[in-house]
């Protein structure tokens, strides 16, 4: 952010690996993890506690699954604003994740430049300071 | 071949926005020819069938193709023709309705497809086939590929196929097995990486970015992810041949503490070489 600030971050996956690669990935960025989840219910937990300025959501998850999540943190916050990041990045899959109001899609192995550079679009359209 | 469709592909390259690429995949729509119109265009189905086809298909909430051939109006082989054409025309109109949308230039949607072309071809020079005679194919050869992919690309390591067999007995199951179950329209099967302890320690380096040297919790779950980014992509791969599959959360079992419970009699065994280890990719239908 402008002011040196960093944009805040709420990742959300079931595995603790992806959890430590997106911090690891985001470190030095514009972005810092403020806290994870690795389910959907914490996720929504998370968000209303911490009110991340962006959320990196996984899809594929035991019990309630990303899509879902997606829909439960929108109902709340309806100007969440919430990246997807799956492996399965199928048309179908991107394609409904965008029109349940995710704002963008990321396909892992997330790779680091890309993934900033998806961040910082998402955040410019988004409104988000960067 | 690549394990993105396009749209996705200019996505994660900062070309176009999601707003553009939902615009663009609903106009695409419109000029994409349903399965239905392009059978009725060649005289394979009467409008009479259609309009049944139409009618189950406001009942079941199934595929117009499925339908069709449940009710013996299509073969398999000419549904599976009219997808491939279906396909063949999908990806360049996904293109010309982001040009005519005004989202990209139609240049720079030349020069992008030049590259995602040539990212397709060097992912296919990448991987092998030896599957010529084996049951379900498709499948076995694209998860095979995307998770030699993962070993050669991403965790920078020379794995080979060494041949493909069926038969349970074809299958050894080394210490380690992460399984994943794959839910397809025509039914489920199991996808299983098979490793001895030193690849599996390996992946988990691979994917946390430090020497892993015990196999604790971190790495079980390290290893899943392995797993599950290499299914993920064949998913994706898969889905832009029209073949739409669904994945569970992978499993990893211990097989010297338990065994692993094969389930079903068809499998087919893909034998793997690293320079210093065997491994196996083994799927049961």
């Amino acid at each position: 952010m402008s002011d040196g600030r960093k944009v805040s971050v709420l990742a959300v996956d079931d595995s603790k690996t992806m959890l430590a690669m997106i911090a690891a990935q985001l470190r030095g960025s514009d972005f810092e993890v403020i806290a994870t989840a690795s389910s959907g219910p914490e996720a929504v937990e998370k968000y209303l506690q911490h009110k991340p300025q962006l959320v990196l959501l996984d899809i594929v998850m035991p019990e309630v699954s990303g899509i879902d999540t997606l829909e439960q943190l929108l109902t709340r916050d309806n100007r969440a604003c919430i990246v997807m990041v799956s492996s399965a990045g199928t048309e179908e899959t991107v394609e409904s994740c965008l029109r349940k109001g995710a704002k963008s899609f990321l396909q892992k192995p997330l790779q680091k430049d890309g993934m900033l550079a998806l961040l910082r679009n998402v955040c410019q359209e988004a409104g988000v300071e960067l | 071949m690549s394990s993105r469709f396009f749209g996705q592909y200019l996505l994660e390259k900062g070309r176009i926005t999601s707003q553009q690429l939902l615009d663009a995949l609903e106009c695409q729509k419109s000029i994409t020819l349903p399965i239905g119109t392009m059978a009725l265009e060649r005289g394979i189905l009467t409008v009479e069938q259609i309009k049944q086809v139409l009618q189950h298909q406001r009942q079941t909430n199934q595929r117009f193709g499925e339908i069709a051939m449940t009710l013996g109006y299509l073969t398999k082989l000419q549904l599976d023709e009219l997808l491939d054409q279906q396909e063949t025309t999908h990806r360049v109109r996904l293109g010309d309705a982001l040009v005519s949308k005004g989202h990209i230039t139609l240049e720079a949607l030349e020069k992008e497809l030049r590259e995602y072309n040539k990212e397709s071809e060097r992912v296919a020079s990448e991987t092998s086939s030896p599957f010529s005679n084996v049951a379900h194919k498709q499948i076995v050869k694209t998860f095979t590929d995307l998770m030699l992919m993962m070993f050669t690309r991403f965790a920078k390591q020379d794995v080979i196929i060494e041949r493909c067999e069926t038969g349970k007995e074809k299958v050894r199951l080394f210490r380690w097995v992460i399984s994943q179950k794959i839910a397809g329209q025509d039914g489920e099967f199991n996808c299983l990486l098979s490793v001895p302890p030193k690849v599996m320690l390996q992946m988990a380096s691979t994917m946390l970015d430090e020497n892993v040297s015990i196999a604790d919790e971190l790495t079980l779950d390290a290893s899943k992810e392995f797993v599950n980014i290499a299914n993920g992509n064949a998913c994706a791969k898969l889905s832009e041949d029209g073949v739409n599959l669904k994945m569970m959360p992978p499993e990893v079992y211990e097989t010297t503490i338990k065994p692993y419970p094969l389930r079903y009699q068809d499998m087919v065994c893909v034998h793997l070489a690293a320079p210093d280890a065997k491994l196996e990719v083994a799927f049961e239908f």
